[in-house]
């Protein structure tokens, strides 16, 4: 049995018919890293998990593991021969076998003795905090429980790449928080290559290695979380991220430096300050600010709630005036009217009420800057 | 349990269509005719009928008759039914127009169906001259009038309606557990045996039963396609005879709770061959 190194996705397209579902995906997953890929329903998030297990032909690219390609859309390893596992977003548990049955399946296919059979089951039930549940069946389980089997099934046979699909979004949300964590502890203890994929930013951030955020087929960015948190590629990323607040603009002004700029914008009459740090992540961004400033272009700021700081700063003060609370306890959302009519999503912790006039300021690195039409990373 | 039933009166006035329905026309016909097998022409009790039934051999026979077409037909479209059943459970093209002409026998009736196979598979019809033309036979075959016309006719008639009620039930199973299955290193034929074949024993067995319930009461295609006067008189046609023909109504329903008794026998028979091949909870692999 050869020893799973890597996995490399190389031009991977897939068509349904004549739509495009996936694009020219190129990835590389090593072994023990936790690979996410994130994006909004119809993303192609799920395609490329299946055409990575097999499950959907591909119609161009190929799929290696270590140097032995596995499937270039002609030849492909079968499914069962590929060694991966996948958990799936309904469990996909077999309702008819008991939960040692279904444990059992997949190492009673490689004929081994009964007695390694009954102690690896065991042994795995015991990993995922279900001893005592051998004989019972799926559908006297719980969610979270039947989730917990799912992971045991795959685990069990030891796979070199495991396949998360969604795993999370069926349960409420606190045992989505536990269940999360224990993904996290397994992951850690077994170090298996996993690719998860999710629509939940939060899940992404807490469990990855590395983030691939996708849109209508095309990977937006590939990064670390704290990159992709910090430094998102494009506008949509920053949606997605959660910069909430996104407002057209004209630059004024553009100082830059090799990796570092600091740009005026006009946004519907005030004058704002950016400092923007390029780096891998978003370096095509300097080209194309340079292309907008030159030709008069309107592009987009983003600002994340949270970066707005009530009072007055050094730079870009605005006023507000505040239009709806969310009270939430510890801290409140609020969304108000600035100065220069824009809507504003901030945070604030003291108690606010409606109608009241605020300071707001934004320091120059919170503003981020995205002219328009860079939707892809390359 | 701690909540008290209570009489809800709503319910039963919702209900109540239904319930004359099944009193007047399923209740009270059979147990009418349970007790008219019971009882002589006097209307005293009697167990001669069913005396009867079993010491003449010309009756007890038919009992073997009808199994004998009933029960291979019944196998037949079941097991003809899963394969058909299983390569169309994701849909496949022209599956509207397939699905059509398995419902045209369906909807046609057992007499018309009988009727044209007269014509068709008769001595001088199409199949025989087409058999004869390309050398396969020598002299017209006998499709019809035999035990053979009416197994045809009878497997034309379940076939559709076996594959039908399969199909919704393997295409009611999630398309996850193959996914599954093959992940965990299952080829196509071992994920078919250890997961699909299981998951359809409910429907099987629910598809056999109204098959084989269907193909025992079989009477119009046995007279018009058969040899009622021997090979292939039904215990139908024998509960006929004694009603319609002797006036003999007591007979006639004691041959008729006989006929019941088989079937509920065999649908017990199948139902726990069932209960044996799944044990699982009462879903349907909604997972």
């Amino acid at each position: 049995m050869r020893e799973f190194k890597k996995l490399t996705i190389q031009n991977l397209t897939k068509k349904f018919g004549e739509k495009e579902a996936l694009t020219d995906f190129n990835l590389t997953v090593e072994k023990g890293q936790f690979v996410t890929f994130l994006g909004p329903s119809g993303c192609g998030k799920s395609t490329a998990l299946n055409c990575i297990a097999g499950l959907l032909p591909i119609t161009s690219g190929q799929i290696y593991i270590n140097e032995e390609c596995i499937d270039n859309g002609i030849k492909k390893v079968p499914v069962e021969k590929r060694g991966f596992g996948m958990v799936f977003q309904n469990y996909a548990l077999f309702p008819h076998l008991t939960v040692f049955n279904n444990v059992a399946f997949g190492l009673e296919l490689k004929r081994i003795s009964k007695n390694e059979i009954k102690e690896k089951v065991l042994n795995i039930l015991k990993m995922v905090h279900l001893e005592g549940y051998e004989n019972k069946f799926p559908s006297q389980m719980s969610g979270g429980e039947q989730q917990r089997v799912a992971i045991a099934r795959c685990i069990v046979l030891e796979p070199d790449l495991l396949m998360l699909d969604e795993p999370l979004s069926n349960l409420d949300a606190k045992l989505r928080n536990d269940m999360r964590y224990e993904l996290k502890t397994l992951h850690e203890r077994l170090q298996v290559a996993s690719i998860y994929v999710t629509h939940d930013q939060q899940e992404a951030l807490a469990l990855s290695d590395k983030i691939v955020v996708m849109k209508k087929g095309y990977i937006q960015q590939v990064g670390t979380p704290e990159e992709i948190y910090s430094h998102p590629a494009n506008l949509f990323v920053a949606d997605f991220m959660g910069f909430r607040n996104i407002w057209e603009a004209q630059i004024e002004e553009i100082d830059d430096s090799n990796d570092e700029a600091k740009i005026v914008v006009d946004i519907n009459g005030h004058k704002l300050i950016s400092h923007t740090k390029f780096t891998n992540q978003n370096r095509r961004l300097k080209p194309a600010l340079q292309q907008a400033f030159k030709n008069h272009q309107t592009i987009n700021t983003a600002i994340r709630p949270e970066d707005f700081l009530i009072g007055k700063g050094e730079t870009n003060n605005l006023k507000c005036k505040v239009g709806i609370v969310e009270y939430l306890g510890q801290i409140s959302h609020i969304t108000g009217t600035l100065n220069n009519n824009s809507q504003a999503d901030f945070r604030a912790s003291e108690k606010i009420r409606i109608g009241d006039e605020l300071d707001l300021w934004i320091p120059p690195e919170k503003l981020l800057v995205f002219p328009k039409g860079v939707n892809t990373y390359v | 349990m701690s909540e008290e039933k209570r009489w809800d009166f709503s319910l039963f006035i919702v209900l109540l269509p239904a319930l004359l329905f099944i009193v007047f026309l399923f209740i009270y016909p059979f147990l009418y005719g349970l007790f008219l097998s019971f009882t002589n022409e006097d209307g005293g009790f009697t167990l001669a009928n069913y005396g009867r039934f079993f010491t003449d051999n010309w009756e007890l026979r038919t009992i073997g008759i009808t199994l004998w077409i009933a029960l291979p037909a019944t196998l037949l479209n079941v097991i003809l039914a899963i394969p058909f059943a299983y390569y169309m459970r994701h849909g496949i093209k022209s599956e509207k127009l397939i699905t059509f002409f398995l419902i045209i026998p369906i909807t046609l009736g057992t007499v018309l169906i009988s009727e044209g196979m007269l014509t068709y598979m008769g001595p001088h019809g199409w199949l025989n001259q087409f058999l004869m033309a390309i050398g396969l036979i020598k002299e017209p075959f006998r499709f019809t009038h035999n035990y053979l016309g009416v197994m045809i006719s009878v497997i034309l008639q379940g076939f559709p309606f076996a594959f039908l009620m399969l199909l919704g039930y393997v295409s009611g199973i999630n398309p996850d557990l193959e996914k599954a299955a093959q992940m965990l290193g299952a080829s196509k034929a071992k994920t078919f045996w250890k997961i699909l074949f299981p998951l359809m024993v409910p429907g099987i067995a629910i598809a056999f039963c109204l098959n084989f319930v269907m193909a025992f009461s079989v009477y119009p295609s046995a007279v018009l396609l058969g040899q009622p006067s021997g090979p292939t008189r039904v215990i139908s046609i024998a509960a006929y005879q004694w009603s319609f023909e002797k006036f003999d109504f007591n007979m006639g329903s004691a041959i008729s709770m006989i006929m019941a008794a088989i079937e509920l026998l065999v649908i017990i028979l199948v139902f726990i061959w069932r209960q044996r091949m799944y044990k699982g909870a009462s879903i349907v692999g909604k997972g």
